[in-house]
């Protein structure tokens, strides 16, 4: 070490062009500490001294990776030998070794290439955009983050003339799903910084995924916009691992924001798992976000608009997105102008997202097109925007510690729950798609009460890994599936050897909109080990009927199901659970139930409290 | 995978011929309109594991897989925001006069704020020129915008 410094002090002061402002080593070794310097190698804010870039070709020093000083006389040491490509391979380094006084100006002047893409990508803006979470897509269920770049002029106008720059893993095409669950969640995938126009992610989030999107301007001053830019050039085709719950998309981009803002902590409280949401919050509350703006889906938009509609007029809109003699009938035209319009507009956009995943056909662009005639005849038109729902990040936070106190026949017992992530249909749903559960990691620990003094007992009652349930109502116009799919171990309570069984259950079905909320059947099989059961490994059909009522305030939610495991005999139960949630951090809970199952009947009632953190 | 991105960087630091049209299928001024998937970006695979394609990885503006990756091509000489990528969004705004990607289309050909909303009405007046029928290309929908800019007394200065 003390060696290389010397021999970069050397370099230094034989170099013409680096002349006299020369610091002595003492101050490298500062430097070599500091945030900023951190920052632009990607080394973790305390913890193990080791870049999250896995890439020999981000570093100068053979150790890099492994050794900031070394990598900075390494860099020091390269700037000497070869200033101007070395300042246009490294712009964010030059930039700040530039303003500690170590490197003269004017080095980045011959870097056309840099220069060229800087003068194209001029940048004035950054926005932080966050895709909402999507549960038919593993590795977009709770959402996405990116940054959008708004070019300077009047090309800010247009979010369609803004770029997008992302981290995503490099995937290579054809590869099959399980390969990609597991090398995701463990690592394995190369993971990039890419630039696209901003207008493909709008295509691919609010049109083919259906997804909304939150983008929240970020409070950078032009240098500190200038310092990110010049370390995505740093970046361009470097690999860093990718892996799916610490580092991914939403992490790196925090790390990209404390390159512009060294002293600024996002990522610590990020470093085992970063949830886009969390990620979001944690810029807000560093007092660098405004407002977002709202972009609603593809589908919101058009449910907006058939919002409007009664029954007949419904029906015409299905109609006329099949045919275009509609549009020729009386039945279609006796409606008043501006009504003909709104409705062309929604059979047009029923048609495109009906149409979206599909290839090309001459027939359904012919439509299409003569849909868009229709609303065009009648002259220019503006539709009110939708509502804007809860902000993401105003929502209750991801993880949950709960307490609960229970009876169940002449018993009583106390439940410590645990769930790492992330929400269930009845916590409040301001701020998460409506019909969604979601949870990973749940445990739950449970204090029994004993039949005689000093037979109480701790015992594990509950982990489920994964559980998911996705309700999303169909009707004349959309048929999502709605689906359910859950894996774990559980204690059957009560049955005589209170077992410990292992199981998973999946099942899909439907959903509709009733009585103000939405009543679903999902069919479905449950494969479960039983160590005390005659026979272990059994597989039994189950449904599950219900119907749930969401909002931000209160939810209710009342489930039957049933599973039957032949000779073991058949499970029944029945449930009516509340939510009040009272704060976005704290709610309370509370259900009555009732099981008819091979051991026994019995009835329950729960009262909990929940705080998210 | 790793020849495959060094290929694409020295594609990327080699061409700077982005500003040429390229055309050829899903790409540039050969789409057509409502192309649907086959005219979206190729992110089926991303969107599906968030993930990238790859031949993407920073080709912004330096021009990577032969079609435009800032979204920018160049008709006439003129750079423009490339119309074949937002079509469907585009003949959607022009049929209600006004969005976001009609104002695109209007910013990045250099139409100043006063003229814009001029060439928005002259657009959506003329839908029935700009998209003929269900399968018009994105060549032929610039040609005709160029020819309304032309015989229009405000925008005529833009279509030279």
């Amino acid at each position: 070490m003390a060696r290389s410094l010397a021999a970069v002090l050397a370099l230094l002061f034989s170099s013409c062009v680096i002349g006299a402002e020369v610091k002595p080593a003492s101050n490298l070794m500062v430097l070599a500490q500091s945030n900023a310097w951190r920052a632009l190698l990607h080394i973790p804010r305390g913890g193990a001294e080791h870049s999250y870039i896995d890439d020999p070709r981000f570093f100068l020093a053979e150790n890099g990776p492994r050794d900031r000083g070394a990598e900075l006389s390494a860099t020091l040491a390269a700037f000497a030998q070869a200033p101007e490509v070395t300042a246009c391979r490294f712009p964010a380094r030059y930039k700040w070794l530039r303003e500690q006084g170590i490197l003269p100006a004017n080095l980045l002047v011959g870097c056309s290439e840099y220069l060229l893409w800087r003068s194209q990508t001029d940048i004035q803006r950054v926005v932080l955009v966050l895709a909402a979470s999507y549960l038919n897509s593993p590795s977009s269920m709770y959402g996405h983050t990116f940054l959008r770049l708004d070019p300077a002029g009047a090309r800010s106008e247009s979010a369609f003339l803004s770029y997008a720059l992302n981290f995503a893993a490099s995937i290579p095409a054809g590869e099959n799903g399980m390969l990609y669950a597991y090398r995701g969640i463990l690592g394995g995938y190369p993971g990039l910084f890419s630039m696209q126009p901003y207008y493909e992610k709008i295509q691919e989030y609010s049109r083919l995924e259906n997804r909304d999107m939150w983008e929240y301007p970020l409070d950078l001053s032009a240098a500190q916009i200038d310092t990110l830019l010049a370390h995505t050039w740093e970046l361009r085709g470097i690999n860093f691992d990718y892996y799916y719950f610490d580092e991914n998309c939403s992490f790196r981009l925090l790390e990209l924001l404390e390159v512009a803002l060294p002293d600024l902590d996002l990522t610590s409280a990020f470093a085992r798992a970063a949830m886009p949401v969390d990620t979001v919050r944690a810029v807000i509350d560093a007092g660098l976000a405004g407002e977002p703006e709202y972009r609603p889906s593809k589908r919101i938009e058009l449910e907006l608009l058939l919002k409007g509609f009664d029954r007949a007029q419904r029906g015409l809109v299905k109609a006329l997105a099949a045919s275009s003699e509609v549009l020729q009938t009386a039945e279609f035209k006796r409606y008043p102008k501006a009504q003909r319009q709104t409705m062309a507009m929604a059979a047009y956009r029923y048609l495109r997202y009906t149409d979206n995943r599909e290839q090309r056909r001459a027939a359904v662009a012919a439509r299409s097109l003569g849909l868009l005639g229709e609303v065009q005849r009648h002259g220019a038109v503006q539709w009110p925007l939708s509502a804007q729902p809860a902000q993401p990040d105003q929502g209750h936070p991801t993880s949950l510690f709960a307490l609960t106190l229970g009876s169940r026949g002449d018993r009583q017992y106390s439940i410590a729950e645990w769930r790492i992530s992330y929400h269930d249909a009845l916590d409040s749903v301001a701020g998460y798609p409506e019909g969604a559960t979601l949870s990973m990691g749940r445990l739950q620990l449970r204090w029994q009460e004993g039949e005689q003094r000093g037979d109480d007992k701790l015992q594990l009652q509950r982990f489920d890994p994964i559980a998911i349930r996705s309700l999303a109502p169909r009707n004349e116009f959309f048929s999502p599936l709605s689906w359910q799919v859950d894996a774990g171990v559980e204690r059957l309570e009560y049955s005589p050897e209170q077992s410990l069984v292992t199981r998973i259950s999946g099942g899909a079905g439907v959903s509709v909109a009733v009585l103000g909320g939405l009543a679903y059947a999902l069919p479905g099989l449950r494969l479960e080990y039983n160590d005390d059961a005659r026979r272990n490994l059994r597989l039994a059909p189950q449904i599950a009927l219900g119907q749930l009522w969401q909002s931000q305030v209160m939810a209710w939610e009342l489930a039957l199901t049933y599973s039957d495991f032949g000779a073991e005999g058949e499970r029944r139960s029945a449930a009516l659970s509340s939510n009040w949630a009272m704060s976005s951090s704290q709610a309370l809970r509370a259900s009555v139930d009732y099981r008819n199952q091979p051991w026994g009947e019995s009835t329950g009632v729960e009262v909990s409290w929940r705080h998210y953190f | 995978m790793k020849k495959l991105l060094l290929a694409s960087a020295v594609m990327a630091f080699s061409s700077a011929s982005f500003a040429v049209a390229p055309g050829g299928p899903n790409c540039g001024w050969g789409n057509m309109l409502f192309a649907g998937q086959s005219g979206l970006p190729s992110h089926m695979v991303a969107s599906s594991t968030n993930g990238t394609s790859g031949n993407n990885t920073f080709g912004m503006t330096l021009g990577t897989n032969g079609c435009s990756a800032d979204g920018t091509l160049t008709y006439g000489g003129k750079k423009m925001i490339n119309v074949g990528a937002i079509m469907d969004e585009f003949s959607e705004d022009v049929a209600r006069g006004d969005g976001e990607a009609l104002s695109a289309v209007a910013v990045s050909l250099g139409i100043s704020a006063e003229d814009r909303p001029v060439f928005k009405a002259a657009m959506h007046q003329h839908f029935d020129s700009l998209f003929p029928q269900g399968d018009v290309s994105a060549d032929a929908v610039v040609a005709s915008m160029f020819e309304i800019m032309k015989n229009d007394q405000r925008l005529a200065k833009y279509a030279v």
